[in-house]
């Protein structure tokens, strides 16, 4: 099987099948070995307390809110390059959970930020940067409803996406480039992590569980767009119930 | 203060667990949204991907 086969979606759509569960299973148990190191192994903050374990997803989910909204926009680019259903399918399967990720980030950061520096809000750069980016996944849905023909709406979607990520780096770089009340980065590429390690380690496995549950439900959720889009191609009316389900 | 729990004297107790330290509406608030947030997420793309299951075979038997 090569990768113009692989880019059908008459061969992904049972492949997604097999591959979602496991992804999904992985993300639950990565999960609860997540939490358990969160809660149970980790120890107290000296300077926050109990407070801090909030980060074990505050982390994970704002990381993931960045990188979908990148795995997206390399879809959009393939879509747009070479016009392939499937990678605007793709794209168009990560939005709501990329949604989720970064309404949780926010979230969690209002009911950190509370505590520890006496406001839900602020318009820091960090803080707002964050914000364009719910509207830009809430964007990008809207403009996909908007328009009735599929492949305009991949070519609208596509361009949203790809110009929009613009925002990306400049969320990632806000704590450095601007004087934000948010801090800085705990955990980066070129430097050592100025974290204890088990708190580092519950982070980074409730991160990979993230990532993986993301992965699940982007693998369901292209399953359903691909029936959606491609209702009355003969290779689904060729596909009987049970194969369609168990694929 | 440090107060021995009887039942558990090595360990934490319950209520000290569920209290995080006076924290507990902040901590728990932020996981339990999150929780939901997820579980929300899950149920509507199992509703969308049987509801797409079902549309595509019922078409597929009128052919």
């Amino acid at each position: 099987m090569n990768l113009y086969q692989l880019s059908s979606p008459a061969t992904f759509y049972p492949l997604a099948g097999r591959l979602a569960p496991w992804f999904a299973g992985i993300a639950a148990l990565l999960g609860v070995a997540g939490l358990w190191i969160a809660f149970a192994l980790a120890p107290t903050d000296f300077q926050q307390g109990e407070v801090y374990r909030i980060i074990f997803i505050h982390v994970p989910a704002a990381w993931m809110s960045m990188f979908i909204y990148l795995v997206m926009a390399f879809w959009s680019i393939l879509a747009l390059a070479f016009n392939t259903r499937l990678s605007a399918m793709m794209a168009q399967a990560l939005v709501p959970t990329g949604a989720v990720m970064t309404f949780v980030a926010l979230w969690t950061g209002a009911l950190w930020g509370r505590p520890t520096w006496g406001t839900y809000w602020a318009w820091d750069a960090r803080m707002t940067s964050e914000l364009i980016l719910l509207f830009l996944y809430f964007g990008v849905i809207a403009l996909r409803n908007a328009i009735d023909d599929p492949r305009r709406a991949d070519r609208a979607c596509a361009v949203l996406t790809i110009v929009g990520a613009v925002n990306i780096p400049i969320i990632y770089f806000s704590v450095k480039w601007w004087n934000t009340l948010h801090q800085g980065a705990s955990v980066s590429l070129t430097a050592a992590p100025t974290m204890a390690a088990t708190m580092l380690t519950g982070m980074l496995v409730l991160a990979l569980a993230a990532w993986l549950y993301t992965i699940a439900v982007a693998l369901w959720r292209v399953q359903a767009i691909i029936l959606e889009r491609e209702r009355g191609a003969s290779w689904i009316a060729s596909m009987r119930g049970g194969r369609m389900v168990a694929a | 203060m440090d107060r021995i729990d009887a039942r558990r004297p090595n360990g934490r107790g319950m209520s000290e667990f569920l209290s995080m330290g006076g924290y507990g509406m902040f901590v728990w608030g932020s996981y339990g949204v999150t929780a939901i947030a997820l579980a929300i997420e899950l149920l509507a793309v199992r509703a969308r991907r049987r509801a797409a299951i079902q549309t595509s075979a019922n078409a597929g038997d009128t052919r």
